[in-house]
């Protein structure tokens, strides 16, 4: 596998919201950043509690990946997440991500994402504009 | 012998060094837009600004408020696949006095060896933090 082909995959395990296939491509000492005014999830047990608070608020998670790009080991995605969340309803939410790939695991993963609407947190409205 | 990429992530990289400095360098700017660019400063939040009269003038009011990217800013990653280029980096620039380091990715689709379209990415509570300030003061003139 290549790795685009681990970030394409780990994308489609979101929709089953089951945690053990999202974090089947996390390597042991892998970071997750959902957004730079969140805190840093560091090591596989923290993202893994981590994923699994935010997999306690929505029932629909589909990562639409709009323009990707890859560099070496350095995976960009260009996205719109379809999110439908316990206490808002449904958003999409325009943002970027960046892996870091190593063998078949993700060893970091940065979202640049808005990360909030009023009180609507974790995620923003909107689409990208092109 | 290091890698020069492609000839539209070399269009992206001079743009880039034309924000570099006390202010960004508005023509040099320009001068490598397409004359129907299509900008979004912060997506989703902010208006979009088009074409090349309307970016001089968000970036000539950008520049009444902000440096240009200074000592640290860096590309911390860049790709692109066909036309459109990826630009994970850390803008470090002065607003009113205070220094910030702005994690930001950026995406610029090239036509033609000029950029036809940007889109900013970042976390704006992030940058509101930094700054000391409620966040939806930042959108309140971009692109007007």
């Amino acid at each position: 596998v290549n790795a685009e082909e681990v970030v394409r995959a780990e994308c489609e395990a979101w929709s089953t919201l089951d945690i053990d296939q999202i974090m089947a491509y996390f390597a042991a000492d892998a970071y997750w950043w959902p957004a730079f005014s969140f805190p840093k999830a560091s090591g596989y047990e923290e993202v893994r509690r981590t994923i699994d608070g935010f997999l306690k608020a929505m029932t629909k998670c589909e990562f639409e990946i709009v323009n990707f790009a890859v560099a070496g080991n350095v995976v960009l995605t260009e996205r719109v997440d379809h999110i439908v969340l316990v206490d808002v309803g449904e958003i999409a939410a325009a943002g970027m991500g960046v892996f870091e790939v190593t063998g078949d695991k993700i060893t970091a993963w940065r979202d640049y994402f808005y990360p909030e609407v009023s009180d609507h947190g974790p995620w923003a409205t909107g689409s990208p504009t092109s | 012998v290091g890698d020069l990429g492609t000839e539209e992530e070399r269009v992206v990289r001079e743009f880039l060094q034309a924000t570099e400095g006390d202010q960004q360098d508005v023509d040099a700017m320009v001068s490598r837009m397409a004359e129907d660019i299509v900008w979004q400063v912060n997506v989703p939040l902010s208006a979009v600004v088009e074409g090349r009269d309307a970016a001089r003038t968000e970036i000539e009011r950008q520049n009444k408020r902000s440096t240009g990217m200074l000592m640290g800013s860096a590309v911390r990653s860049i790709a692109s696949n066909d036309g459109t280029v990826f630009t994970e980096r850390v803008d470090v620039v002065e607003i009113a006095g205070k220094r910030v380091a702005l994690s930001i990715n950026g995406i610029f689709e090239v036509r033609d060896g000029k950029i036809a379209a940007w889109r900013e990415y970042f976390d704006s509570l992030d940058l509101a933090h930094q700054l000391g300030v409620d966040a939806s003061i930042l959108y309140d003139d971009i692109g007007t």
